[in-house]
């Protein structure tokens, strides 16, 4: 499991966990993301359960586990949040940040010791110590109850499947060439994601945002101005 | 509830303890020494109800069997008081048939869930041996 530093200040720092080359061939590659600030962390996505292990190991190089404090589930998918039931075992004090649609169904991956924050439909915020990250919709983008992270300080937008791209574990993290790279995301959005008033919704939504970095759970992260074209 | 909660706990601590193969030089990983004992003891306790619930389980199973002989040896009575009984012969005839194969009935499906309860027992034996 591969860790990058993605932004780091003196209060904070956004990292992403991925391109596991030791995980099982048959299972996709996950971005994982987790923010730290310099009391509390938040774990976004943070995957399937054949990536626990490496997962947590990952994690414990950078926070303890009484430093995660929140985890955050974009939708129900398993690549999102199977691991629920080792974090639930892991965690000594967690909040889960999640669609309010999925809680049912989130519950089956287990998790006795964790709360769960049900995300309404329009919304919300996660405080994280001095920092307030808003929790912007995307519905049936592609689960019909859909949120997207975003750190207005650090300029970081945690897009889920939006941007996402199906890649080996070798892809560079970063696009560099936007129309090389567009093909590769096809498959997310014209099979998983059909509903283009869903999509323009979301890009009226987002674009009012201030982005450096959008970060999707699969494949690279665009920059500059390779967000505006997206 | 109790075998959900233990295959939970007993995965939980195989990932803790690959974990700790996996990064070993983390600069956190004391941290999760003491998720590691939790979830020890937490098996112990939940192996120790497991068991005793499998006994309740096998003592309720043994009950039914005995039920289920002396159905067998009602239907044999029945079977007797009806060649006595004239103009109800036909009748308890089939009372007393109808008991016998219900009680083989049950029979087979005991014997079922003792053989489940048996492999159960021994995957659970297999497992703990694995991963003390």
């Amino acid at each position: 499991m591969k860790t990058t530093e993605l932004v780091k200040n003196k209060n904070a720092k956004w990292l992403v966990f991925g391109r596991d080359a030791d995980k099982p061939e048959q299972i996709i590659d996950t971005n994982q993301y987790m923010m730290v600030t310099n009391t509390r962390a938040l774990l976004m996505d943070p995957g399937g359960i054949e990536l626990s292990a490496p997962m947590l190991a990952a994690v414990l190089r950078h926070a303890s586990v009484e430093q995660v404090t929140d985890l955050f589930a974009s939708h129900q998918d398993p690549d999102i949040i199977s691991s629920l039931g080792l974090w639930a075992q892991a965690l000594p004090d967690a909040t889960l940040h999640s669609p309010w649609l999925w809680e049912g169904f989130i519950l089956h991956f287990g998790m006795d010791n964790i709360q769960y924050n049900a995300i309404p439909d329009e919304g919300g915020t996660i405080s994280l110590g001095s920092f307030t990250l808003q929790l912007i919709p995307a519905h049936y983008l592609h689960s019909s109850g859909n949120f997207n992270v975003y750190d207005p300080e650090n300029k970081v937008l945690m897009s889920g499947d939006i941007g996402a791209a199906l890649e080996g574990v070798d892809a560079p993290l970063f696009v560099e060439d936007f129309d090389e790279h567009i093909p590769k995301t096809e498959g997310f959005h014209r099979r998983w994601m059909p509903s283009n008033s869903a999509k323009n919704d979301w890009v009226k939504r987002v674009r009012t945002l201030d982005i450096d970095y959008m970060a999707p759970q699969h494949g690279r992260i665009f920059t500059g101005d390779n967000i505006t074209k997206f | 509830m109790t075998a959900t909660q233990l295959e939970r706990i007993q995965y939980a601590k195989k990932q803790f303890i690959r974990a700790q193969h996996l990064g070993p030089k983390a600069k956190f990983i004391s941290s999760i020494d003491a998720c590691l004992k939790q979830t020890h003891q937490s098996e112990s306790t939940l192996i120790e109800n497991f068991a005793l619930l499998r006994f309740e389980l096998e003592g309720l199973i043994e009950e039914n069997r005995k039920q289920i002989r002396f159905a067998a040896v009602i239907s044999t009575m029945s079977k007797f008081e009806a060649s006595k009984s004239g103009v109800f012969e036909a009748q308890l005839d089939v009372i007393a048939a109808n008991i016998l194969l219900s009680g083989n009935e049950i029979r087979q499906e005991l014997e079922c869930a003792e053989a489940l309860l048996s492999s159960s027992n021994m995957e659970l034996i297999h497992e703990n041996n694995r991963t003390r």
